[in-house]
């Protein structure tokens, strides 16, 4: 399944950490906080968020499925004696 | 002009021989129509622009607050005020109560009553909190309902933090993914979110490897620790704390 993921935004929360915000698909969210050892080496950075849009799709794919797993049982009947 | 008008007339004839009206009847007549003309229209009818003795406005703006049934408008307005009747005794019953606790006026540092309401709502009959939700404290239990919420696979720095369930003694809250990066192995590194009001949803997760940062905030909720190690897989978290972590919770430092 296509996803597309984008990284919206970011805003400083406590020791030197940053929350990163990701959203999938326009509608499902991924937030990711680094740490300094990030913040301060721009290949961390750019791989951390390279892996987040990754596991933004991993999550909202994994979110699917289960909607899907449920979607499918609903109509099953089960006759009774 | 007197009140009411002398009946002189009536001591002689109404006409003079010329079939006149005398000139007391004439008198009569004018003051009569001096007095009613302003103040009756053709049919009788009090007149709007008629005034009461005293009063400088005229009738029709003494009666204007009152509806066609006697009662008050509800736009009709208390000297002195701007708002109308019906803006006025809004918040009050039938019997003249406050409708509302919250209708009580602010005395410069928020509304009384509202706080009393909230104290209302939190504690219970024996004056101690209603529920474990509505405690903040940092030592409230509650115990994940997965064995496992974190994970590292032993190629990125990167733990990414499955959705979770915490349960506490007024049910359930459940929390939603997310990850953190500490961008090297090792660790343990505690992992956490700050929920006060048990929202549950979105939280910013955060980490550190210092254990008493756990605790360093009211509302904090654990989700465990999990040491990383290059090459090599590890979970934590959750009710078991994985292969390579801690159990998560709050009040439940490992």
């Amino acid at each position: 399944v296509r996803h597309t993921t984008e990284f919206k935004g970011y805003r400083k929360i406590s020791n030197g950490q940053f929350a990163l915000d990701f959203l999938c698909c326009g509608e499902h969210e991924h937030p990711h906080t680094v740490g300094s050892e990030v913040m301060t080496d721009p290949a961390k950075l750019a791989a951390s968020i390279e892996w987040a849009h990754a596991q933004a799709k991993l999550d909202h794919d994994a979110a699917q499925q289960l909607e899907a797993r449920l979607a499918a049982l609903i109509g099953n009947k089960v006759e009774h004696h | 002009m007197s009140n009411p008008l002398p009946l002189r007339w009536q001591r002689g004839p109404l006409v003079d021989s010329k079939g006149m009206p005398t000139t007391e009847f004439a008198r009569w007549l004018r003051e009569l129509e001096q007095k009613t003309g302003p103040a009756l229209n053709v049919n009788g009818q009090v007149q709007n622009t008629a005034k009461i003795s005293g009063r400088t406005e005229q009738i029709g703006t003494t009666v204007g607050g009152l509806a066609a049934t006697g009662d008050i408008k509800a736009t009709t307005k208390v000297v002195g005020r701007v708002e109308g009747l019906g803006t006025t005794t809004a918040n009050l019953d039938a019997t003249g109560k406050l409708v509302n606790t919250d209708a009580i006026a602010a005395d410069g540092t928020g509304s009384p009553l509202t706080g009393g309401k909230r104290g209302a709502i939190a504690l219970d009959a024996n004056n101690r909190l209603s529920g474990s939700f509505r405690a903040n404290a940092v030592n409230l239990a509650a115990v994940p309902t997965s064995s496992t919420t974190l994970s590292n696979d032993g190629v990125s720095t990167a733990i990414p933090i499955g959705a979770f369930t915490a349960q506490y003694g007024d049910g359930t809250v459940s929390y939603n993914s997310g990850s953190v990066d500490p961008g090297v192995f090792g660790g343990p590194f505690y992992i956490y979110a700050d929920d006060p009001t048990f929202a549950g949803g979105a939280v910013t997760y955060q980490f550190s490897s210092t254990i008493q940062n756990q605790a360093a905030g009211n509302g904090r909720v654990l989700v465990g620790s999990i040491t990383t190690v290059n090459g090599v897989a590890k979970t934590g978290g959750g009710f078991s704390g994985g292969t390579g972590g801690s159990r998560g919770g709050r009040g439940f430092i490992q």
